[in-house]
């Protein structure tokens, strides 16, 4: 299984579009799938009770990302960096388990020319703290309002990034987790 | 009036003691000081319609930044990284008033041995993109654990020491970039 976050909170983002086409370039590859969309994070996980005792109505998210093989945030940039609510979901998820030893993707999209290459950049740090399985190659989407269309379609050039980030991370995956996805033809 | 904030929301954190320390070193120096401490943040903040329309209980919290002379910034490192919590609340802030031109100092604190350098360096860029004026002197806490004994207060008095002298130099800073005596 291969979990793909949605890396904000916020409501009609473009990252929850780019999500569903991140999503769509596993599922043509025939590799089972779950979106974990931060804007369904339960409010009382934002208490600060929650450091001390995890609310139970975020266990689906914990139980998903402890039984992913492999995960992919797709990130916006806000304020030059990683959102809060998504650094604030990765404080929130169990230690060390969580990452330790976990493959790990980044997609960065951003209204401006530089694409999250900053929060992916910091998301890559993050992730190496916690001993996770960074893939290096990474996608970013610069403009993206100019990447979108109304129909919510994706520049085709991009599409095709994502399916090709999507093969050489899955195999990659493959290799680390000794195990093999079944494939669509 | 200088605005102190505490990093996180994590209930007994010694962030929130190490603020203390920090807002008595800009008492001493007479100058005003306002603390606001993350733990209080509403809770409506966090539900996503809060991004179109801010809760009413956001409010003292912006009022406080944007009257503030200068901002410090006490932070723990969770994760390697800002707590979500510090970030979130940032990102909660009016574009760009918040941090435009404002002066702004950072202090960081961790129990390992690198003294949350990751978090205060993540806020400097934070900062640098909002074209706010950034203090150069940090302080950094490394073993905060042994820092602090059961009562709060620190072990050893060279920390009273970094922070008084980083008060004064920011005090200074400020009232140079806003041509105004902060202090009596």
């Amino acid at each position: 299984m291969i979990v793909i976050i949605c890396g904000t909170n916020r409501p009609g983002s473009n990252t929850r579009k780019v999500t569903t086409h991140v999503e769509q370039s596993y599922k043509a590859l025939g590799i089972p799938v779950q979106v974990l969309d931060l804007a369904d994070l339960p409010p009382e996980i934002f208490l600060p009770s929650a450091y001390e005792k995890t609310p139970a109505s975020f266990k689906k998210f914990i139980d998903a990302i402890l039984g992913a093989d492999g995960l992919v945030v797709v990130t916006p940039e806000y304020n030059g960096s990683i959102p809060g609510a998504l650094k604030y979901f990765i404080d929130m998820l169990p230690f060390p388990e969580s990452f330790e030893q976990r493959p790990v993707c980044f997609v960065g999209l951003a209204a401006g020319l530089w694409g999250a290459m900053r929060p992916t950049e910091q998301l890559q740090q993050i992730f190496a703290y916690r001993n996770g399985l960074v893939f290096p190659e990474r996608v970013f989407v610069p403009g993206v309002n100019n990447q979108i269309g109304t129909d919510g379609k994706l520049n085709p050039v991009m599409e095709k990034n994502l399916r090709q980030q999507a093969t050489k991370f899955i195999s990659f995956v493959e290799k680390v987790r000794e195990k093999k996805f079944p494939r669509a033809n | 009036m200088i605005v102190i904030i505490s990093g996180t929301n994590r209930p007994g954190s010694n962030t929130r003691k190490v603020t203390t320390h920090v807002q008595a070193h800009y008492q001493s120096l007479g100058v005003k000081t306002h603390l606001l401490d993350l733990a209080e943040l509403p809770a409506e903040i966090i539900s996503p319609s809060a991004y179109a329309e801010k809760p009413a209980g956001l409010k003292k919290f912006t009022d406080a930044i944007l009257a503030a002379e200068g901002l410090v910034i006490v932070t723990p490192e969770y994760n390697g990284g800002i707590p979500g919590i510090l970030k979130y609340f940032i990102d909660m802030l009016p574009f760009p008033e918040s941090f435009e031109q404002r002066p702004v100092c950072f202090v960081g604190l961790a129990a390992g041995i690198w003294g949350a350098l990751r978090p205060v360096e993540q806020l400097q860029a934070i900062f640098g993109y909002r074209n706010a004026y950034i203090f150069p002197e940090r302080v950094f806490m490394p073993g905060i654990g042994k820092l602090l004994n059961e009562t709060g207060q620190f072990t050893n008095p060279d920390l009273d020491k970094r922070l008084s002298r980083q008060a004064e130099g920011f005090v200074g800073f400020v009232e140079s970039l806003r041509g105004k005596k902060l202090r009596p």
